[in-house]
This record gives structure tokens, C-alpha cells and sequence, in this order.
């Protein structure tokens, strides 16, 4: 029985695995890049570089809420929903939105502008880019598809990959024994370690975020429990656990607001030392008109902000809400705060994103040792499959395609002209055209020859990325570190070390392809 | 003649893996939405944090049948007891709702 059981989970695991590695290393690789979002973003954004952070930070936030508000007063009368994002640990502007009334049955378009915190005045130029956001967005709504039906792919390549994880301690013999063993240039015995070592060392980080990465979409995945508590089914539930959520619809009927800097000294006269991360105002000006403060939850694991909501005609306090939690909504919520890491100070949100890349190293160096092993056993005169084929294909169109799609997109941000309509969708372009080339490349061939040529070609591209950035904007590396603007430095070194990393892997193909001339002529026999 | 075509058809490998796919991917998931929705239903809680608790717990419940789904080495065992237990909880979570 034992046996059979061990047996019956290393089968649940090579084939689950196998089924949506691919798809899998596209989340964790969107998702990794997704815990420096805001530093994307920003990264994206050459106009704001030089935005000086503020010393006292929460102090400023009274006046520079009440400059905002007051903004938007004068230059958006008409519209469903001002927006107001206050300066944080990691966003150093102000971001003044306003959302028009959108025609029957449309949603309204979102108007972004940005303030300066220290002269609080409109900043111009800012450039139509997703920045951080496309990754965050790619990592669970994917692209080009509808978004129901992507979560639902990317909540069953979720699944699967919780089973491979249980599975997958489940047929580790010595768990303990792995974390320490790493046997180099031993063929497939090396990629198995490399798959060990990724796993095993970071298997609390992926078993918490796969599980929680699940539950953050767990109402649609489950809808089940608040359906059968609810007889109005999951709205009635929402409007339960979150009344401050709620919008009434607007009723067209028009009231006189009271004066926004008096709301906001209001609420600071109430609330003095409150970290404030937002402030919006639900349909301004009409009778349903709702001022709400939305607290930062900084380093607490906490993921629902608590909200203060005020009536803008007679600047009474209606609720509070998310202040204190009961043991159910702290296990749901603390399990949305885990996973997207906004809790995070930098350090650990370094050790996320370590994590996260050992989790896309432990789903790669899975496909490839799946190939590895089908190769070994093959015999001299045998061909390779078409299943064997594609599998090495999408193998090398996965792992060395999106760091080629993702140098691309960063490209695009830095050389597409500021005036070219629809910029922000020409980078994204940018990204998949890159992919789809690599892709190609890859289904065409992937031999040892395309993995170097492709090693060659990010190592190329990741170290002139720093370079055309030093050409396209202000700052450069060597202003970066004397500026001490540490996240853009940042960037810049990460692009070089993972230059490096190609750099390395091209010189370590280039020399197992001239020791092994005999073998790879057979392969390449094989491959054709 | 086609009875015993059907018959071994029904015995081959391939239809075998994939009934315990469907097992364990619809079945688990059928049985665990029974089961937190009538977990849901009993726990003594505010009904907000007894969805809450339901939902947080799905996911453990949907991995370990699927797991289960596996380690059992008949399949007519797997199914027996996914509709069998799946039935009472659901009955059990209907006369609780008096749907019945």
C-alpha cells in the first residue's frame, strides 16, 4: 500500500506538473516582478525620478489631501468619483484621479493626473505606460483573453500546482538531505537537485503563496458558502461584510457639498495622526455623495485598509469599518496580506521576490529535467517524439522568452515617443510580439545551440538596458548611487546580474557544446 | 461482440487516468463546495465570518480529496464514497437550510 501510494503521487506529480508548467512560470514570473510593482511603475515614470520623498510624510498628508480635493473641485464638477493616492514608503507623488459618469451602461474613463507633494502643483509629462501594473494584471488576468476565463485557467494551473507541491513532499524520501545537496555537471542528476534545492528551501513561501494566491480568488472559485447563507446569494453577503464598499447609484439630484478643506480639517481634528493612503469621494456633488479615508495598513498583516466614511452635505461620521477584525475576517484577510506583500518592509519583500524566483527555477528546471529524462532513455537510432519536441519547445520559448518579452517591454517604455497614441498598449504589444519571436524560434528548434544563442541574446539586451536608460532619461547608474535614489539603482544592478546570469549560462552551453560535438550532431540529427 | 469492445474499452489505461482526473478534478470539486457550503451552515458564527472561514478553508479541503483521489487504488471505491458522502452532506445541509 505504501509503495503503491508513493508510486501513484510521483505519477500525480510529473504529469500535473507537466500539464501547466508552462502557464505556472508565467504566473510566478509576472507574479515575482508583481512585488516591486510600484518600483516598476516608478522605474517607468523618468518624469518623477527626480520627485524629492518627504521627510515628514504623514504630517504633509493634511494639506496636500486638501490641495488635491481642492483640485479637483475646481477642475471636475461633473464627475462619478474623485480618487485622491497619498505618498507612500514606496510611491513618492500624488495621484489626483477623477472618473467620468459613463453613458448608459458604460463604466466611466478614468482622468489620472499627478501632484509634486513638496509644491503640491500638477505635474505635466507623465507618460502613458501600465508600468508595474501590466505584470501584476498579466500575473493573474493574463492578456488578449477575457478575465473570467483567465482566472479560471490561472485558478486551475493553481490547483495543480498546490497538488504538485503536496505530492511532491510526499515523494521526497530525504527532505532534509536535499537542502544541502547540489551535485554540479551530473546531467539530469544536477537539474533534479537544481529542482530540490528550489523546492525544498522554498517551500513554506510556495505553499503560502499558491495557497493564498487561490484564496484571493476564492469568491469565484467557492462561491458556495455565501450563496447558501445568503438567499440573495454573494451581493448580499458583500453588502454584510463590507457596507462601506456599497454605492447607492446616483440619483441626479444635486446638493451643495460642504467646503473639502473643511471635511478634511474636520476629520483631522478627529483622527490627528492617522497614516492616510487614499481619500474618495463617491459621486460629488449628488445627494449620494460620500467622503472615505482609507487608512495605511503599512507593515500590519492586514490587506482591507480601515475606512472612515463622511456625509460631504453635513460632514457627519456614517461608519468606520475594517478597524477590528473577528477570528474568521483575520484568517481570510491575513491570507490576502501574505500574498500580495504590501506588508512588506524592503527586506522581506526581497526574500519574496528570492522566493519567487526559486519558484520559477523549481517549475523550469521540472520541465526541462521531464525532457532531460525522455532523452536519456532514448535510444541511438530512436527519433524524437512530437509530444518530446514541443515540450522542449515550449520549454525554451517559457523560460528564455519572457526575460526576451520582458527586456522588450522595457525598451518600449524608454524609446516609443511620449506623443504616440495608445503607448500604454504598443509596450504590451511590444512584450508578446518579443515572446512570439522567441516562441517561434523555439517550436522551430531548441537544441542546446538555441538555448545559447538565446542566453546570448538576454545578456545582450539586460546589459543595454541600463545603458539605453543612462541615454533616454536624466540619471544614470553612477547618479543613481550618488543621489542615494536607491530603488532606480536598484534596477539598474538587477539588470546587469541578470546579464550576468545569461552571460554565464551562454559560456557553460558554449563549452558543453564543443565537448560534446559527436553527441550534438546526433541531436541535431534527431531534432531535424 | 461491441458489448466486450466497450467492455475492455472501459478497462484501458487511458480511460482509467482520465476517469480519475475527472474524479478528482470535478468530483473533488463538487464535494468540497457541498461540504464548506455545510460547514458554512454549521459552525456558530455571524453568517459573514462563517463564509469566511468556509471560503478560507476550501482550498485545504478540494487538495486533500484530490490527493485522496489518487491514493486510492480503486476507482469504484473513489466514486462510491465522493456520491456517497457527498449526498448526506448535501442532504444534511438541505434539511439544515429547510430546502427540503
Amino acid at each position: 500500500m505504501k509503495d503503491s501510494f508513493f508510486r501513484s503521487m510521483t505519477w500525480l506529480h510529473t504529469w500535473t506538473g507537466l500539464l501547466v508548467c508552462w502557464l505556472l512560470f508565467l504566473i510566478f514570473f509576472a507574479g515575482t516582478l508583481s512585488f516591486f510593482r510600484h518600483e516598476i511603475t516608478f522605474w517607468s515614470q523618468p518624469a518623477v525620478h527626480d520627485v524629492a520623498p518627504q521627510d515628514n510624510r504623514v504630517l504633509a498628508q493634511q494639506g496636500q489631501i486638501s490641495a488635491a480635493l481642492q483640485h479637483l473641485e475646481a477642475n471636475a464638477v461633473e464627475a462619478d468619483t474623485w480618487w485622491v493616492g497619498l505618498p507612500s514608503e514606496r510611491n513618492h507623488v500624488i495621484e489626483v484621479s477623477y472618473k467620468d459618469k459613463g453613458k448608459e451602461g458604460e463604466r466611466g474613463q478614468w482622468h489620472d493626473q499627478y501632484m509634486d507633494p513638496n509644491t503640491e502643483e500638477t505635474l505635466g509629462e507623465y507618460r502613458d505606460s501600465h508600468g508595474g501594473l501590466f505584470f501584476y494584471r498579466l500575473h493573474f488576468d493574463l492578456h488578449y483573453m477575457d478575465r473570467t476565463v483567465a482566472r479560471w485557467l490561472v485558478s486551475f494551473a493553481s490547483l495543480f500546482m498546490l497538488i504538485g507541491l503536496i505530492s511532491g513532499v510526499v515523494i521526497h524520501k530525504r527532505i532534509f538531505k536535499d537542502m544541502f545537496q547540489f551535485r554540479k555537471g551530473k546531467g539530469v542528476r544536477t537539474w533534479l537537485d537544481a529542482h530540490n534545492l528550489s523546492s525544498v528551501l522554498a517551500l513554506p513561501f510556495h505553499i503560502m503563496i499558491t495557497y493564498t494566491g487561490l484564496v484571493t480568488l476564492i469568491f469565484m472559485l467557492f462561491p458556495y458558502p455565501a450563496m447558501t447563507q445568503y438567499d440573495e446569494g454573494k451581493k448580499a453577503f458583500f453588502a454584510d461584510l463590507s457596507p462601506s464598499r456599497q454605492h447607492a447609484d446616483i440619483t441626479g439630484r444635486t446638493v451643495e457639498m460642504l467646503p473639502m478643506k473643511q471635511l478634511v480639517d474636520q476629520f483631522y481634528t478627529d483622527w490627528p495622526h492617522v497614516d492616510i493612503k487614499r481619500v474618495i469621494v463617491d459621486h460629488p456633488s449628488d445627494e449620494t455623495a460620500r467622503l472615505k479615508f482609507y487608512a495605511n495598513t503599512g507593515t500590519k498583516i492586514q490587506d482591507e485598509m480601515p475606512v472612515w466614511v463622511y456625509n460631504t452635505v453635513n460632514g457627519e461620521l456614517i461608519m468606520t469599518e475594517n478597524t477590528d477584525f473577528s477570528a474568521s475576517e483575520t484568517l481570510y484577510d491575513s491570507m490576502i496580506a501574505l500574498h500580495t506583500g504590501r506588508l512588506s518592509l524592503p527586506g522581506l519583500r526581497w526574500l519574496f521576490f528570492v522566493c519567487g524566483i526559486a519558484g520559477c527555477v523549481m517549475i523550469g528546471s521540472g520541465a526541462v529535467m521531464w525532457a532531460k529524462r525522455i532523452r536519456e532513455r532514448m535510444k541511438a537510432d530512436q527519433t524524437a517524439s512530437f509530444g518530446l519536441r514541443l515540450v522542449e519547445g515550449l520549454n525554451l520559448a517559457t523560460i528564455m522568452g519572457l526575460p526576451v518579452a520582458t527586456a522588450a517591454f522595457f525598451f518600449a517604455n524608454r524609446l516609443l515617443p511620449d506623443s504616440y497614441t495608445g503607448r500604454a498598449e504598443a509596450e504590451i504589444h511590444l512584450f508578446f510580439l518579443g515572446w512570439l519571436g522567441v516562441a517561434l524560434m523555439a517550436l522551430y528548434k531548441a537544441g542546446t545551440a538555441q538555448w545559447r544563442q538565446l542566453a546570448q541574446l538576454n545578456a545582450v539586451l539586460w546589459l543595454a538596458l541600463p545603458i539605453c536608460n543612462a541615454l533616454t532619461t536624466e540619471g544614470n547608474l553612477v547618479s543613481y548611487i550618488f543621489k542615494e535614489q536607491w530603488v532606480l539603482a536598484g534596477f539598474d544592478i538587477l539588470c546587469l546580474l541578470t546579464a550576468a546570469v545569461f552571460y554565464i549560462q551562454s559560456r557553460k552551453l558554449a563549452s558543453k557544446q564543443a565537448a560534446k560535438p559527436a553527441v550534438n550532431k546526433a541531436l541535431k540529427g534527431q531534432a531535424v | 461482440m461491441v458489448i466486450s469492445h466497450i467492455g475492455t474499452w472501459f478497462k484501458s489505461a487511458p480511460f482509467l487516468v482520465c476517469s480519475r482526473f475527472f474524479a478528482a478534478i470535478v468530483g473533488g470539486y463538487v464535494f468540497s463546495a457541498i461540504a464548506v457550503s455545510l460547514l458554512a451552515a454549521v459552525v456558530p458564527l455571524p453568517k459573514t465570518d462563517s463564509v469566511l472561514l468556509a471560503v478560507s478553508l476550501s482550498i485545504l479541503v478540494y487538495a486533500c480529496v484530490f490527493i485522496w483521489v489518487f491514493s486510492v487504488r480503486a476507482l469504484r471505491k473513489v466514486y462510491g464514497i465522493l456520491i456517497l458522502l457527498g449526498t448526506c452532506q448535501a442532504l444534511l445541509l438541505a434539511f439544515i437550510k429547510g430546502w427540503l
